[in-house]
């Protein structure tokens, strides 16, 4: 597709289609809950169908896409300071799997949890940058061009997260480390 | 214990072999840098696992529904705007018009109709305006036969190359001057 292309509904609908996962993926990751997540893609994609024009080819479109929705999860939190979301938001968000045991369902959305609470404590431009780089495997460089960042404050941001991720994680493990999974065990009677 | 650079050398993904070696050395008998470091190589694990967070079904069409709404919006948003400059223009002559006759000091029934004579000039006139837009694009080509067209298009090309030249002329004299 290039950029001269008069592109139809229909075929960004295409790429909707195809891109509709990462970009939601990044989007939750961003903002914590599924219908945010939900509303920050499609407004995501709505950005990219209106500024298609503005696309450069030569660049990957997954890329781009991502770096519109990571821009617009930036601006949502800035917006929202949104803080902590009930647990219970989370409970069907997992893609169902048949082949789950009960144990595995807990433990990856344990897992879920544990990951929201982490990535509540960095910046959003921190949260955007980690979230590029471990879930969408962005180079720095790639981070640095989505976030329009340096390749250097790139670095010291992933060192800056990751240095208070671990100090996070530690306090976890310290104080409730049997807090989130005690939430999801089923209740005796 | 001295923990720098140590503390730091955990969360540095470009660590030298030889820096990695040290640092090594160092947690194994720093407890309180192990614990750290541990911890970092959790929270990078539990990063390291695939995306299983997903859409529900039907996103795509939710998106078409998304993006028509928006659409709709966007054309309200557009009708609206360019209603409301026209009616501030409309206003804005309005008051441009009053403040004239104003000034003129002409009495106020006269006043009224004179920018009721001068509203129905203005719209008469655009009217006209358009109408002979409308014959230069519409009918004039049918009307005016190809051998005018033909002798027009050849003055312009040959307007077009002689003045093409003279500013060649002109060039080429400054530059040799």
């Amino acid at each position: 597709m290039t950029q001269d292309t008069v592109l139809d509904a229909t075929e960004f609908t295409r790429i909707v289609e195809e891109n509709q996962r990462p970009v939601y993926n990044l989007c939750y990751r961003m903002l914590g809950d599924a219908g945010d997540a939900e509303d920050a893609a499609q407004e995501a994609f709505w950005k990219a169908y209106r500024n298609f024009h503005s696309y450069d080819p030569t660049r990957s479109l997954l890329t781009w896409l991502l770096s519109i929705a990571a821009h617009h999860c930036i601006d949502e939190l800035r917006k929202r300071r949104m803080k902590t979301i009930s647990i219970d938001l989370f409970a069907d968000e997992v893609l169902p799997d048949r082949s789950d045991l009960p144990e595995k369902v807990v433990n990856t959305r344990l897992e879920n949890d544990q990951i929201r609470i982490l990535l509540d404590k960095l910046q959003p431009d921190d949260r955007a940058a980690i979230v590029m780089r471990y879930w969408h495997e962005f180079t720095d460089e790639e981070i640095g061009m989505s976030l329009n960042l340096s390749v250097s404050a790139v670095k010291s941001r992933l060192f800056r997260a990751r240095k208070l991720l671990a100090t996070a994680m530690q306090k976890q493990q310290m104080n409730g480390a049997g807090e989130l999974r005690r939430q999801h065990e089923p209740q005796s009677v | 214990m001295n923990h720098n650079p140590y503390e730091d050398w955990i969360f540095d993904e470009g660590l030298k072999k030889e820096q990695r070696i040290q640092l090594n050395a160092h947690l194994d008998q720093c407890e309180s840098c192990r614990k750290l470091a541990d911890a970092n190589t959790q929270t990078l694990r539990l990063f390291d696992k695939p995306a299983t967070i997903a859409p529900s079904a039907g996103f795509t069409s939710r998106w078409v529904e998304f993006a028509n709404r928006r659409q709709a919006v966007e054309q309200k948003r557009q009708v609206k705007l360019v209603f409301g400059l026209l009616t501030g223009f409309a206003f804005l002559s309005l008051i441009v018009l009053f403040y004239l006759y104003y000034q003129e000091g002409i009495p106020f029934g006269q006043m009224i109709s004179g920018v009721i004579f001068n509203i129905i000039e203005t719209i008469q006139r655009a009217i006209i305006l358009l109408q002979s837009y409308r014959f230069v694009l519409t009918v004039l080509p049918i009307r005016i036969p190809v051998l005018v067209w033909i002798i027009l298009g050849a003055n312009l090309v040959f307007w077009a190359a002689f003045w093409s030249l003279s500013i060649m002329k002109f060039t080429y004299i400054k530059r040799a001057a």
